[in-house]
């Protein structure tokens, strides 16, 4: 349904030119949720807001072989034509529940606008609509709450308004950004089952981006490790956790304190991964991740591995599986 | 709501006290005795302390405030001590003429600055957005007295276009009122509108970098409804702040101007009274022009209610 | 749980209550008032970690203050080494921030921007004259290279350093005066995740090496179950579960703790097994439940929670929990 192929992010920054995002290339089924996980700076963010042409140009530059939703190329879109998509077709929610909606407006209005732009319903029927999408995402009573301003409403009830925003135009493809981070762990939980209630009844495919591998375990198919603008693991969930081949992954698996595990300060230091995420302005020759693995080898610092499937579905980035 | 309006009425009451008292001590501590300006130089001591006494002005000076406030509570502003005639009926007089120059100056520049302000902020650092910081650069630089006198060659003297000095009533013929005003309007305005379309262009770049604007975009509105509805909403409110500021500021240089188109306002009302030491009409005026203020001020206060949810309905916030 | 006796307790807060007014001015009065705390009591030892958990809205954070003697607690005490702290001000507000330290959750908002590293650290030494003068640069360099910098990032500023190396340079900062307690306020929530296995890892060799004591605050379940040696859980102001790590962990009383327990996504093929039994939000703090404040929410809720609040108990040897049902093994129908 979603073809990426070769996508490239370039900023212009003070410093001369930046990959953000580096040559990426996956695609999403219909009904799939893909996960996105990697730390900040990776370029998941970036990534995400490329596919739905968000990203603030210039500074922005986007190249790509292929960019096609359903069959359209989104990169020969129009501005005006992109619009058109942005909210029906493919659509996305942010991180910040207390900022993503605007404050002065309500809710209801704030929903409504989807329906008045992509429909053309008048503003009655608007609202109507959106106060349903509000009983749909598990808002109670939703006819006062669509008459609430956000400022009004619990982070968990927001992101609930934006989800329901989200959904206000059937989209095929939606786009959440850490859609659960902010939110205290017993309201994520709820939030998270709501993301896949709606997958499953909608058949909407999405892509998760997140840091938290605890989330991608609860949500997603497939998942993609991004480092430093770069896919260095595409595989199933399962493998990701029970086979991970990047030493990066399975970094990330293990430095992470995981409340069902026994281990406590009396047994040990937690596993780290040394240094940190080299700047995208900085990056070494080779191998990205390099100067913080613990199995680097002299080819790694000589020249950069590719993306290689090593099993069926199962794609990494790195000499050890050469 | 109306609770609110209320509450705000009541904080004005410690206001007008204290104002009243720096009017009126300002004039008192100022040199220049009126009566002198009245009688001459010439005038018998005992004709001064008649006069004096005719005036109130042997009183302590404690006594000669409160004797004042009374009459002024009960509308009464005195009477003119140059030429007799009723302070508060002058004031009403020649009050249409600043009125009307101070909200037609601050409207056009209202108008002026978020027009400007906004086209540049959605085009930041192109040329349009250029042009605009360079126009408000001018206007905030140039002094009022300057542009005018430009305007007035210009528009009134090349081109013959309006009027360069001079008033007619709005009652005699409504569009020479209008035509003699548009040179001191536009020069005031223009003027504000610097300031102002500096602050509306960075207020919007700052609502246009915000979490809610991406949400915007992402739902597919357009950039005009972004930029003109979501953004410029958030942003109304250290504009109309700033207005409000600048309608109170206007009256100060509502004086220069005056002066220059030969207006028959309250800044030449001003400028004539101290001249003749004409106590009763200077502290009325300034007293009327300070009720101005605060009453604007309360205006913007009641205005921030219909601009903002938040604090039209605080107190039901969540503390999370 | 403060049966310990005073000797062998770093800190003891007894009772503790902060109650904000909300809306209160000159010619208005709304009545409306926050338990931000209410009724807190705990203590931590020396060479301890005590973990604080809860969500948003539950008080930890306004403990952490009230401890740290930025708020001024309604009512209660706070007592470090037996002396009560609560509204310390002047020279002897000073003499308890050489013992009493912390660390912020943001250590980019906790920096002086404008300063370079190596005065960061060597302003609190300045302040409370700890060495000689040409000694104190010394020291600056050896806590860079203790909490693992490098002398050269003394010359840095705070914007100059990845996120990482500023909580480093936070915790050094909270170490230069040798204190004996850092109240902790969330240190690796704003980290990326392989960087909070060194903060962590470097705060566990700090305590050994300094004999720390830590008021560990955190929503992070997993951090605190690894760092904790008893852990306290707030709710709506309240200490609802208080115990032993071990314990808490392996048997946990309170259905409040049950739930959060069972609603951390856990890393691991299929995600979490268990089932998410908490309903709806945590309750407005303006008008907090009657009775167990837990009950709107609680799944083993009955009619005596929504009247009764029910004390915080001895459930098992040094655990305690504060519910009218405690037993985990009946499940009653709501």
């Amino acid at each position: 349904m979603l073809t990426v192929r070769d996508l490239s992010v370039e900023f212009t920054t003070d410093r001369g030119v930046v990959t953000a995002v580096d040559r990426v290339s996956f695609s999403v089924d219909k009904g799939e949720m893909l996960g996105i996980v990697g730390e900040s700076g990776c370029g998941k963010s970036v990534l995400a807001r490329s596919i739905i042409r968000i990203l603030p140009m210039p500074p922005a530059r986007i190249r790509a072989g292929q960019l096609t939703l359903d069959g359209t190329n989104l990169l020969d879109l129009s501005e005006r034509e992109m619009q058109k998509l942005r909210g029906k077709a493919v659509t996305m929610i942010f991180q910040e529940p207390m900022t993503s909606l605007n404050p002065k407006f309500k809710v209801g209005y704030q929903i409504a606008e989807v329906f008045r732009k992509h429909f053309g319903l008048r503003s009655s029927e608007a609202i109507e609509r959106s106060v349903e999408m509000l009983a749909l995402v598990g808002i109670p009573d939703p006819e006062e709450r669509a008459k609430s301003y956000p400022f009004q409403l619990s982070g968990g009830m927001r992101q609930r308004v934006i989800i329901a925003m989200a959904l206000a135009g059937d989209p095929q493809l939606l786009l959440a950004d850490e859609p659960t981070t902010a939110l205290d762990v017993t309201i994520q939980a709820q939030i998270l089952d709501l993301i896949r209630e709606i997958n499953e009844r909608s058949g909407t495919s999405m892509i998760l981006i997140t840091h938290d591998l605890g989330v991608i375990a609860e949500l997603v198919q497939r998942v993609i490790v991004m480092y430093a603008g770069q896919i260095v693991e595409m595989t199933t969930t399962e493998n990701l956790f029970d086979r991970p081949l990047h030493p990066y992954t399975v970094g990330l698996r293990n430095s992470i304190p995981d409340i069902d595990s026994p281990v406590s300060k009396y047994d040990g230091p937690l596993n780290e991964i040394a240094g940190s995420v080299p700047a995208l302005d900085d990056l070494p020759i080779g191998c990205y991740f390099q100067g913080r693995c613990p199995k680097r080898m002299q080819v790694c610092a000589d020249r950069q591995p590719v993306l290689k499937e090593v099993s069926p579905g199962h794609h990494v980035r790195c000499w050890l599986n050469d | 709501m109306i609770f609110y309006i209320v509450r705000r009425l009541l904080q004005l009451i410690p206001v007008f006290l204290v104002m009243s008292i720096v009017v009126f001590m300002f004039l008192h501590l100022v040199p220049g005795d009126p009566v002198d300006a009245i009688l001459g130089n010439e005038a018998t001591e005992e004709a001064k302390a008649s006069l004096r006494a005719r005036l109130g002005l042997d009183q302590p000076l404690i006594v000669q405030y409160f004797m004042w406030a009374g009459r002024v509570l009960t509308g009464d502003l005195g009477n003119s001590i140059v030429n007799g005639g009723s302070v508060l009926d002058t004031i009403l007089q020649k009050a249409g003429v600043t009125i009307f120059l101070a909200i037609g100056s601050v409207l056009l520049s209202v108008i002026i600055a978020v027009i400007g302000g906004t086209i540049a902020s959605a085009n930041k650092g192109t040329w349009i957005d250029l042009s605009v910081l360079g126009a408000a650069l001018v206007g905030v630089s140039i002094p009022s007295f300057w542009l005018a006198i430009l305007l007035m060659m210009t528009f009134a003297v090349n081109w013959q276009l309006l009027p360069s000095i001079g008033y007619t009533a709005p009652a005699e013929d409504f569009t020479e009122f209008v035509r003699h005003l548009i040179l001191p309007v536009v020069t005031l305005g223009a003027i504000m509108a610097g300031a102002l379309s500096r602050l509306t262009r960075s207020e919007m770049i700052d609502q246009l970098s915000q979490d809610y604007i991406v949400t915007a975009r992402a739902k597919g509105l357009s950039k005009f409804e972004i930029v003109y509805k979501h953004a410029l909403r958030n942003a109304l409110i250290p504009i109309v702040t700033f207005a409000g500021l600048e309608l109170g500021t206007v009256l100060g240089s509502a004086i220069v101007i005056e002066r220059i188109f030969s207006l028959p306002g309250l800044g030449q009302l001003i400028v004539e009274s101290i001249f003749l030491r004409d106590y009763p009409m200077v502290q009325g005026t300034i007293l009327f022009l300070s009720l101005i203020f605060v009453l604007i001020n309360l205006l913007v206060d009641i205005s921030y209610t219909l601009l903002d949810p938040e604090i039209r309905l605080g107190g039901e916030q969540r503390n999370d | 749980m403060t049966d310990s006796s005073p000797s062998d307790t770093l800190l003891s807060v007894h009772e503790l209550r902060k109650y904000f007014h909300l809306n209160s001015s000159f010619l208005h009065r709304s009545g409306k008032t926050v338990k931000a705390l209410d009724g807190v009591s705990l203590h931590i030892k020396p060479g301890e970690t005590l973990g604080l958990v809860g969500e948003s809205g539950c008080g930890k954070t306004t403990l952490a203050k009230c401890i740290l003697n930025i708020e001024t607690p309604s009512s209660g005490q706070i007592l470090f080494e037996g002396a009560r702290i609560n509204d310390l001000s002047g020279e002897n507000l000073k003499s308890l921030r050489r013992n009493l330290q912390v660390i912020f959750q943001d250590p980019f908002g906790s920096l002086t921007p404008r300063m370079r590293v190596s005065r960061i650290l060597r302003e609190p030494l300045d302040v409370h004259s700890i060495g000689k003068s040409d000694q104190r640069a010394q020291l600056v360099t050896e806590m860079l290279e203790r909490v693992g910098l490098r002398a050269d990032h003394g010359t840095r500023f705070p914007h100059e350093l990845s996120g990482g190396q500023r909580q480093r340079v936070a915790i050094a900062r909270a170490l230069m005066v040798k204190p004996r307690l850092i109240v902790a306020d969330e240190p690796v929530s704003a980290l990326d995740v392989s960087i909070q296995a060194q903060i962590i890892n470097l705060l566990v060799d700090l305590q050994r090496e300094y004999h720390l004591s830590y008021l560990f605050v955190s929503h992070d379940l997993g951090v605190v179950k690894y760092i904790s040696d008893r852990v306290v859980v707030m709710y709506l102001g309240k200490i609802v579960e208080a115990a032993t790590r071990d314990d808490l962990f392996a048997k946990p009383f309170h259905p409040y703790t049950i739930s959060l327990m069972s609603a951390i996504p856990v890393p691991r093929a299929g995600g979490r097994t268990a089932e998410v039994d908490v309903k709806g939000e945590v309750p407005s703090p303006i008008n907090p439940p009657s009775g167990c404040p837990y009950h709107t929410r609680c799944h083993k809720s009955r009619s005596r929670c929504t009247t009764e609040i029910p004390q915080l108990r001895q459930q098992a040897e040094g655990h305690y929990a504060a519910c009218h049902y405690p037993d985990r093994e009946v499940k009653v129908d709501a």
